[in-house]
């Protein structure tokens, strides 16, 4: 999926197997992914009403 | 060399681990406590045979694990951050320090493994480390009498060791901490128009607490005397608050389901709750917890011959909201990095 934040922003969280992730926006502040876990944890974040990270196509 | 050691030299250390398996020997921040601690649970039960030579059974060693309940500290403006990503897994970062905006959100997903340290430094210089654990708890209370923010905490994990360990920002209530009594700080709250920020200032409450509670439990098998599995169940929500009565305003909305209305509401009627504070030295630093979707059950108040003020008991049930956490804190600190 595509989304879209702040630019050079970052957003980080845990994955289901305990592991910690962590993703960069780039210096246009987008950010593309093919990691089923990422996308729905960057798609609950946009939800945030204070989160800069809006969905894309 | 005093006889008794004093019971007020204690540091609580929080640690965010990478994995499960990496617990960490540097505590991100030391917490000192208004009470409470993570120990390590070591039961034993007893073995009751039909033996008519021994007159009590003897005792065997359950299997160990650790437990944290009721630690309360003050709201810090940033060591909180890493007891909301305890909760709150996600942090998506926004603006530059030291207005870092940090959204939090994935309440009741896979949680962060933390590590806890018990410092005793006048008590033998004594530092335990609480390892692969879980928050199963947090609350945030403010009450009339002013000062900090109180942030509880409680905790469940599986390794307790002996070993040095040290921390990066030890806390101290002398650079500051959140207040509901500082200046700009709030309540707002509406109690029939959820999913949206409520803009209706609540200037009546004496007090207020939200908590979370994560159930959780340590699991252990049949073949090892510690615990490596944590059972993580639902959540739950509490809210209370004290309000001095003002209007029936609230009373009306919640069970006649109108301020004008006059007989029992047929539906459930859900507002939003808002609570804003603000830090005590830096004008910057601010803590958002916002509730989406809320029943705002309150009770009539009682009658009382000793002159006292007429008070109103508003118990907040959260509801599911239209999108996004049932609770959703906002922290913004001079913390740069995403937890």
């Amino acid at each position: 999926m595509k989304f879209t934040g702040e630019k050079n922003g970052e957003a980080s969280g845990v994955f289901a197997n305990g592991e910690a992730w962590h993703v960069k926006f780039d210096a246009n502040g987008s950010l593309s992914t093919k990691d089923p876990q990422i996308d729905a944890a960057l798609l609950a974040a946009s939800e945030h009403p204070d989160s800069p990270i809006k969905a894309g196509k | 060399m005093p006889i008794v050691a004093p019971a007020n030299n204690y540091y609580l250390g929080v640690h965010k681990q990478t994995n499960e398996a990496t617990v960490g020997t540097i505590g991100d921040y030391g917490f000192p406590v208004y009470g409470g601690r993570p120990t390590p649970v070591y039961d034993a039960g007893d073995i009751n045979v039909t033996d008519a030579a021994s007159i009590a059974g003897d005792t065997f060693k359950k299997p160990s694990s650790w437990v944290a309940e009721g630690i309360t500290t003050p709201g810090f403006d940033d060591g909180l951050g890493t007891l909301l990503q305890a909760m709150w897994p996600t942090d998506t970062p926004s603006g530059a320090a030291p207005s870092r905006i940090h959204a939090y959100s994935g309440l009741g997903g896979t949680q962060s493994w933390i590590s806890m340290y018990g410092r005793w430094p006048a008590a033998g210089t004594k530092y335990h480390t609480f390892g692969k654990g879980l928050m199963t708890g947090l609350t945030f209370e403010s009450t009339q009498d002013g000062g900090p923010l109180i942030v509880g905490m409680s905790a469940i994990g599986q390794t307790v060791t002996d070993e040095a360990s040290t921390l990066t920002v030890t806390e101290s209530t002398s650079s500051g901490y959140f207040s509901l009594q500082a200046a700009s700080s709030y309540i707002r709250g509406i109690p029939n128009v959820p999913n949206a920020a409520p803009a209706t200032p609540l200037t009546n409450v004496q007090n207020v607490k939200v908590e979370l509670i994560r159930n959780a439990s340590a699991e252990p098998t049949v073949d090892s005397a510690t615990v490596s599995n944590i059972a993580q169940g639902k959540l739950s929500f509490a809210v209370s608050m004290e309000w001095l009565w003002a209007d029936w305003t609230v009373f009306n909305m919640n069970y006649f389901g109108a301020s004008g209305g006059t007989t029992l509401s047929g539906t459930q009627v859900t507002g939003a709750l808002e609570l804003f504070w603000k830090h005590s030295v830096s004008a910057t630093s601010t803590f958002k917890l916002y509730i989406p979707a809320m029943v705002f059950a309150a009770e009539m108040p009682e009658p009382n011959p000793d002159g006292s003020p007429l008070r109103m008991t508003v118990t907040g049930r959260v509801q599911k909201p239209s999108s996004g956490d049932h609770i959703v804190p906002t922290l913004t600190n001079n913390v740069t990095p995403a937890y």
